[in-house]
């Protein structure tokens, strides 16, 4: 079972299933929690160099998008605002998101649109997009309603900085 | 995640930036009570790092709009599914933290989860 929990933090955070006895449910537990194997959180993942260089050169050259993911706090809000101002870059923070603190000078990035809008509306001029702890978007769903993509428009890049993970988060204390 | 922000920040050398001005600030009343007026009295008397529970669909407009300018809290909801991934989720979180607290808020789904969550 702490195998199965720590597989599913990731990174990348991902589905584990645990198999289980049938009687598990209804038998009487040992009470010996303290020697049972514990599920830890992943270290954080050191950030590649190379990632990195390659994404301060799009940023001060090309039509930038930090797409954030996860746990947001004040400070990565911060730090992602301080980036876009300047590099003229925009944030963009996934729409679902597992919690992101708010408040009196925090600053709130848009939320991602929905999957069939990202690429067609919110991406449209964008060249790259910077991942930040979030997956790629979905692939834009054909609806009958909807437009076509235009069909020369190249899709932006997409740079992995900070794999998707599963983080817990706390309020901050000022 | 944090470390890499870090880096680009130094990288860039990018400076404290100001946040836009963001409009006026709802202001409590005490007039009818109102979707708005409910999400003003909320904002303005929240305490300082709470966990908030939204899964509103809703009223949640105007309360994510009147939050914006209380003080710090924890939006920790992803809005999916009503009811099952949110009260008792959130009174988890906040008995995980010690010293914080969970503030609940819902449209329907109190029926279904939140008493039993307390």
């Amino acid at each position: 079972m702490a195998n199965a929990v720590t597989a599913s933090y990731g990174p990348p955070g991902q589905v584990a299933n645990p198999g289980c006895s049938a009687d598990v449910s209804w038998k009487t537990a040992v009470d010996r929690a303290h020697e049972w194997p514990r599920a830890h959180l992943p270290a954080q993942p050191r950030v590649d160099e190379e990632e990195l260089a390659l994404s301060v050169r799009v940023l001060r050259s090309r039509r930038t998008v930090l797409l954030l993911g996860g746990s947001l706090t004040q400070e990565h809000l911060t730090l992602a605002h301080r980036v876009a101002q300047a590099t003229s870059s925009r944030v963009v923070m996934r729409r679902f998101r597992p919690s992101s603190e708010r408040g009196a000078g925090i600053p709130e990035p848009e939320p991602s649109q929905l999957p069939e809008r990202v690429r067609l509306d919110q991406l449209k001029d964008v060249e790259t997009v910077i991942l930040i702890g979030a997956r790629e978007p979905a692939g834009l769903l054909r609806l009958p309603q909807r437009p076509e993509p235009t069909p020369s428009r190249t899709p932006p890049k997409m740079i992995d900085l900070v794999a998707p993970a599963v983080t817990w988060a706390r309020p901050s204390t000022h | 995640m944090g470390a890499a922000l870090h880096a680009l920040v130094d990288a860039l050398a990018a400076p404290i930036a100001r946040l836009e001005p963001r409009g006026d600030v709802p202001a409590p009343s005490t007039g009818d009570l109102t979707s708005q007026s409910f999400a003003a009295a909320i904002a303005a008397t929240l305490p300082e790092g709470v966990i908030i529970s939204d899964e509103s669909n809703t009223s949640g407009v105007h309360l994510r709009r009147a939050l914006r300018f209380a003080r710090t809290s924890l939006d920790d909801a992803d809005r999916r599914a009503i009811g099952v991934r949110t009260a008792p989720r959130r009174v988890g979180a906040a008995r995980r933290v010690e010293g914080s607290r969970a503030a609940l808020e819902s449209d329907g789904s109190t029926t279904y989860v939140h008493l039993q969550a307390l």
